[in-house]
């Protein structure tokens, strides 16, 4: 079916559908707002590495720091703090977050990773104010929760949502 | 799989925004359009390829675009609701002679713009000669200018 014949008006045989065009264009009008909005929303973080996508969590003994959100497979930090030194400074991060991401780096490098079922146990030697710096790429989409503890502090509970 | 998700992905978002954005096909392209084409042709290509080089995947993501454009292209035809959204309609910009300013306003054409199409496409000289000037879905502007019975 070629479709139906236009009508014609003032001469021109034409189908403007002016009623579809009209509420397209209240809907352009809409959708320009939310457009206009995204490169801000950007530059503030709502997409990683902007101004206020940066978090803190923690308590006296360990502070982490991480991005509230990632995007799939580009590199993302969780830097953790520690304000006692212990020799070794244990970090064990929850499997239910790790295993969303590759490890690609872990600065300085881990004197010791130990596997147990439901985490990776990283030991280091740190001084107090050092930190240790995780360099992941996320391979899953979505929510990624979890728990960064350090030995002798409790455990410090992060979240990252990661974009396509 | 993931190189089919996203070439259905790209072709999705440049699909919403560029119907969004108000502009139709490519008949009136501008210097500034063509540089936004190459800009986003070199940012989008790298998100549909991903890390994924070989050509295997190119061959994935190639026929998963071509089967894509059928099926919208298929769907335009069969439903004129659908060719409205993915093509969008005619406008008469100038109708026996009468200008719709609002309509020129909202599509961003100037008059100088008509005119210029009247004198490239019908040699026209003066806006009074025009009977009707039509945005068409592809952007272009067609003119029909008087004849003797409309003077």
């Amino acid at each position: 079916m070629p479709g139906p014949e236009p009508p014609v008006t003032n001469g021109l045989q034409i189908d403007q559908s002016l009623e579809f065009q009209r509420r397209f264009r209240r809907v352009q009008k809409l959708a320009w707002r939310v457009l206009a909005l995204l490169p801000v929303a950007a530059v503030a973080g709502l997409f990683g590495g902007g101004l206020f996508s940066q978090t803190t969590a923690g308590s006296a003994g360990a502070t982490v720091s991480y991005e509230r959100f990632g995007r799939r497979s580009v590199d993302t930090q969780l830097e953790v703090t520690v304000a006692r030194a212990r020799r070794p400074v244990a970090v064990s991060v929850s499997r239910a977050f790790l295993d969303g991401y590759d490890v690609s780096e872990v600065r300085p490098p881990a004197e010791r990773v130990t596997a147990h079922a439901d985490r990776l146990v990283f030991d280091f030697t740190a001084l107090a104010g050092a930190s240790v710096s995780f360099t992941l790429t996320p391979k899953r989409l979505g929510s990624g929760r979890g728990t960064v503890t350090v030995a002798g502090s409790r455990p410090v509970r992060v979240h990252q949502f990661v974009y396509p | 799989m993931e190189p089919v998700f996203r070439a259905i992905g790209c072709y999705l978002l440049l699909l919403i925004v560029v119907r969004l954005s108000g502009k139709r096909g490519l008949a009136q392209i501008t210097i500034f359009d063509l540089i936004l084409l190459l800009l986003i042709s070199q940012t989008v290509g790298q998100a549909l390829i991903g890390d994924d080089s070989s050509l295997t995947t190119a061959a994935v993501i190639t026929v998963t675009l071509v089967v894509i454009n059928r099926a919208s292209d298929t769907a335009a035809h069969r439903w004129a609701d659908i060719s409205h959204v993915l093509e969008d309609a005619p406008l008469v910009l100038i109708e026996n002679g009468h200008v719709l300013d609002e309509r020129l306003t909202h599509m961003k054409i100037r008059l100088d713009d008509v005119l210029e199409t009247a004198r490239l496409e019908e040699g026209v000289e003066r806006l009074d000669q025009i009977k009707h000037a039509i945005l068409e879905r592809s952007g272009a502007i067609s003119i029909i200018p008087k004849d003797d019975d409309d003077r």
